[in-house]
């Protein structure tokens, strides 16, 4: 097998003189040689005719060796070019594809250090960017530098079969073959695809950056529009009035390195394109799902004449509905410019009309009374004018799909949501551009980050678009803050500090609060052994992300009597969790147990839902569900979705995402069994499943329903001794509102043993416990300061003493 | 010894790889030259209307309009014809000026080497 060391010798030359003057060099010297045989031209020529035709030897024999030195350079540069673009279609044409050796970057590499091509790689320029954007520091480089490790030599590396062996396989093969290199990335947490995936979008932009150059090949000269084409064509003076042309793709790196999805895309709009009849396509996307980026990519491809042959010469133009419908408000004029749009653009014979939002369109024509899909009927089915329209899934199906007459003329192509390595392909060409603009780098990891982030956690837009979004305003904090690379750390922080919801690795503080979580749920919730610490365990899973992504991040049905501390736990829960206990959305479900009210929770034709309106607002919260048991059936059936797939649909078919929620529902049933069952101490594990099977056994709760919840949480009744400890945590609460008002609170502890006696009920609760001390314990307080037995700053020291037998019997 | 490794390269090179890409370079400014000038779209619909601007047929029996009908469409034809032929001979002056020039090119390609050590040993010669 040859290795990448067989054609070194050929590179050497032009890399030396690469090394040793640059690039750059080759143009001005070119250009200095050209100009100085120029000057002595001149010169002769002007000493000749001043001279009666003698010429001056000396001047000649600049002007030869000026001339020699010039098309020695020209010479060079061919040269140098053959070398340079090794692997690109060939050094000055195109056609054939160079299917063996090594490309330019592989050669300098390999040249700089043949025994060591680790050390060469990542001291390269452009190894140097893969290791940065991998997530690797300059320093750490270094330290593994100097490290004793085994060395890589370039006779060890083969050649890649049937194509040029480029930087991407260099790196690949060092990354699998040098134990030390691949055991510095995997200490310093780089995962093999991040490592993979910035490898692949440096050798990208280096071979996009160099495919620029090459103004000879017909990638670039198909740049140039060409002269006389309308004439040919005829000139759609009408549409191009009302039309504009596709603008730069935003989403598509370029039409040679399209994502696969966007691959398949392109190729069946162009087979439906290059169809005699009906060649007219309904592109079904979500909005801001980047179609006509893939258009633009797909219109790059016919006029560089790489698109199907029966495509050529086609031109797109995208309809301007609002400005058309803004000119002619009135039927008839509107009738007749869209008559003449639409024959111009047919004897132009090339035309693609693209019309976005399609379903807008026609109803907007609708209200002036135009029948724009019987007027269209006649021009869809031309063989000389194609239409591409573009439309939301949820337009489709409501507007679009009961028309079948006028659908049959449309091939309809569902343009499926774009999985997270697709939107990353996407950010890659958005975040380059950025880093031009604002002077950052994003590492690879960033990028990744962002692409599944975006997906996971916000919820404003649609996809790629709000990952999109989210490139741009990390970027624009990170130039503000002076930070030049920008970390998967970072956009993390950056998303958490949005959102609320901690993101990315787990903070030192943070730490300690998740593996802490029992005691600081304890310190708001009093007993509950087993509740707390199944809501412990499940949290620290989600925020390790052990868990689905597509779900809520947890999901809890409490079961148990009143005043157990359910509510309290969901209070604390959304105060850990989101730092907030106020970022709560509560429900009383048995406000929807009618037959209708499913509508109140997602709208219906009245308007927008309650659960619908409440997830845009508190996107990331504790959704609190009281009562679940009262609720509808069909109210179940929703949440058995919401808690299965993390979102739902809106009246209005807008998806709505609850996964940044944790969904707590509450409910009494099975209380009486719970009671009973504590009340004899049974053992934990056996009384759950008798309770829930108890449930689902009278119907209250589906079985499917229960076993989509995370957890099903049994709260036991209060005993004595813990309704002391809810008793102390409301005096707490109260000594400190006491405080304040400017007033010293304290209580004996005979008295607050006899609060806890005196409205001892295992029925009620902490909620008698709060009864007992509103009306006992506040009253007491309230007449001592309106009698001004105590002053301001002055201190309350309440015992048994200080109330009468009647107060105690309130 | 590098240094006549590196001429015996380059000469190797010169003679067979660059004569290959020559060939190709050619052909890919024949391609963009006809695209440029729209050479085959002119060609194919040379006597179609001016910019297929046309008028519509009068009624039958309506003399005048079969005689406007006539003339319009005649004279946008023959407007057009004029056009197209007049972008189809620039175009075709440019693919045969740029075939000149790539013909003198390719032959001053197969020479330069010598041109290029002939022209700076007598440049030398005449200087000093």
């Amino acid at each position: 097998m040859k290795s990448i060391t067989t054609e070194l010798n050929n590179f050497r030359p032009v890399i030396t003189y690469e090394a040793t003057l640059g690039r750059s060099s080759l143009l001005a010297l070119r250009l200095i040689f050209f100009v100085l045989w120029v000057l002595c031209v001149l010169c002769l020529t002007l000493y000749a005719s001043y001279r009666g035709g003698e010429y001056n030897e000396a001047l000649l024999g600049s002007a030869l060796i000026f001339f020699a030195l010039w098309l020695e350079q020209i010479l060079i540069y061919c040269y140098h070019n053959s070398f340079y673009f090794r692997g690109f279609d060939s050094i000055i044409g195109s056609g054939s594809k160079d299917s063996s050796g090594i490309s330019y970057e592989v050669a300098q590499v390999v040249l700089a250090n043949e025994h060591d091509v680790t050390a060469a790689f990542m001291c390269s320029p452009l190894g140097l960017e893969i290791m940065i954007r991998s997530g690797m520091t300059k320093d750490t480089l270094r330290a593994f530098m100097e490290t004793n490790r085994s060395f890589v030599s370039g006779a060890d590396i083969p050649l890649v079969a049937h194509r040029t062996t480029d930087l991407y396989d260099l790196g690949m093969y060092l990354y699998m073959y040098d134990v030390n290199f691949k055991n510095v990335l995997e200490q310093n947490a780089i995962r093999p695809e991040i490592y993979a995936g910035a490898l692949q979008l440096v050798v990208k932009k280096n071979t996009i950056a160099k495919r620029a150059q090459r103004w000879w090949s017909r990638d670039r000269l198909s740049l140039h529009r060409g002269l006389g084409r309308e004439l040919s064509t005829g000139i759609p003076y009408e549409l191009e009035r009302f039309s504009s042309h596709l603008a730069p793709a935003d989403m598509v790196i370029d039409k040679n390195h399209t994502t696969p999805a966007q691959t398949k895309l392109i190729r069946t709009v162009e087979q439906v394109l290059a169809r005699n009849r009906a060649a007219n396509v309904l592109l079904v996307s979500e909005a801001g799902g980047g179609t006509l980026d893939i258009l633009a990519a797909l219109e790059a491809r016919v006029v560089s004449g790489d698109g199907l042959n029966a495509l050529a010469g086609l031109e797109f133009l995208v309809l301007d509905c609002e400005q058309l419908l803004t000119t002619y408000q009135d039927k008839y004029p509107l009738e007749e410019e869209l008559v003449t749009i639409f024959n111009q653009a047919a004897a132009a014979r090339t035309i693609v009309v693209i019309i976005p939002n399609l379903s807008q369109f026609i109803e907007n024509c609708a209200r002036l009374e135009v029948d724009i899909m019987n007027l269209l009927d006649i021009y869809l089915t031309l063989p000389t004018l194609h239409f591409i329209g573009i439309d939301t899934p949820h337009n489709y199906h409501t507007h679009l799909r009961p028309h079948d007459n006028f659908m049959r003329r449309f091939e309809e192509i569902l343009v499926t949501e774009v999985t997270t390595n697709d939107t990353v392909a996407i950010l890659e060409p958005i975040a380059l551009r950025q880093e031009g603009r604002r002077g950052v780098l994003f590492t690879y990891g960033a990028i990744v980050s962002i692409a599944e982030t975006a997906e996971r956690y916000l919820t404003e837009g649609t996809m790629p678009e709000r990952a999109i979004d989210l490139v741009h305003a990390v970027a624009k904090q990170a130039s503000q803050q002076g930070v030049v690379t920008i970390t998967s750390e970072q956009v993390m922080t950056f998303v958490s500090e949005k959102t609320g919801i901690p993101v990315g690795p787990v903070s030192d503080s943070e730490k300690d609060r998740l593996l802490n979580l029992e005691s600081i749920l304890h310190e708001r919730v009093v007993g509950q052994e087993a509740a707390v610490g199944a809501i412990a365990r499940t949290m620290r899973r989600a925020r390790v992300d052990i868990e689905r992504s597509d779900k809520p991040i947890g999901s809890f049905l409490f079961l148990g009597p009143t005043g157990v501390g359910k509510t309290e736990t969901a209070k604390a829960l959304a105060f850990t969790f989101f730092g907030d206990e106020n970022k709560m959305v509560r429900f009383d479900m048995s406000e929807f147990s009618g037959p209708h009210t499913l509508g109140h929770l997602i709208g219906d034709e009245n308007g927008t839902g309650i659960l619908t309106d409440k997830m845009h607002e508190h996107p990331y919260c504790v959704l609190l569900l009281d009562e679940f048991e009262k609720a509808a059936p069909a109210v179940h059936d929703l949440f058995l979705q919401i808690l299965d797939e993390g979102f739902f649909t809106s009246h209005a078919g807008v998806r709505v995402n609850v996964r940044n929620t944790i969904i707590i529902a509450t409910s009494n049933a099975g209380s009486d069994l719970i009671r009973k069952t504590a009340s004899i101490r049974a053992e934990l594990p056996n009384l759950d499943a008798d309770i829930i099977t108890h449930i689902i056994e009278r119907g209250i709760f589906k079985p499917e329903l229960i076993n989509r919840f995370d957890s099903t949480i049994i709260f036991e009744p209060l005993d004595r001794d813990e309704l002391g400890g809810v008793a102390k945590l409301l005096v707490r609460d109260l000594t400190k509102r006491v405080l304040d008002r400017g007033y010293h609170l304290s209580l004996t502890p005979e008295l607050l043993a006899l609060l806890v006696t005196i409205d001892y009920d295992p029925n009620s609760g902490g909620r008698g416990i709060g009864r007992a001390l509103q009306d006992i314990l506040e009253e007491k307080i309230a007449q001592k300061i309106i009698s001004g037995e105590v002053q301001i700053g002055g201190y309350l020291h309440l015992s048994p003493a200080d109330f009468s037998t009647a107060e105690l019997r309130v | 010894m590098f240094f006549l490794t590196i001429i015996s390269d380059y000469l190797l090179w010169h003679y067979t790889t660059a004569l290959v890409s020559f060939v190709r370079l050619y052909k890919n400014f024949w391609w963009f030259l006809t695209q440029f000038f729209s050479i085959p779209q002119l060609t194919l619909s040379l006597l179609s209307p001016y910019k297929r601007m046309t008028e519509r047929r009068g009624a039958l029996f309506d003399i005048e309009g079969w005689i406007g009908f006539i003339a319009i469409n005649v004279l946008s034809r023959l407007l057009g014809a004029i056009c197209r032929l007049s972008i189809i001979f620039l175009g075709l002056t440019s693919l045969v000026g740029f075939s000149l020039l790539a013909l003198i090119s390719y032959a001053i390609w197969i020479i330069a080497p010598l041109v290029l050590l002939v022209g700076f040993t007598y440049g030398v010669y005449l200087l000093f």
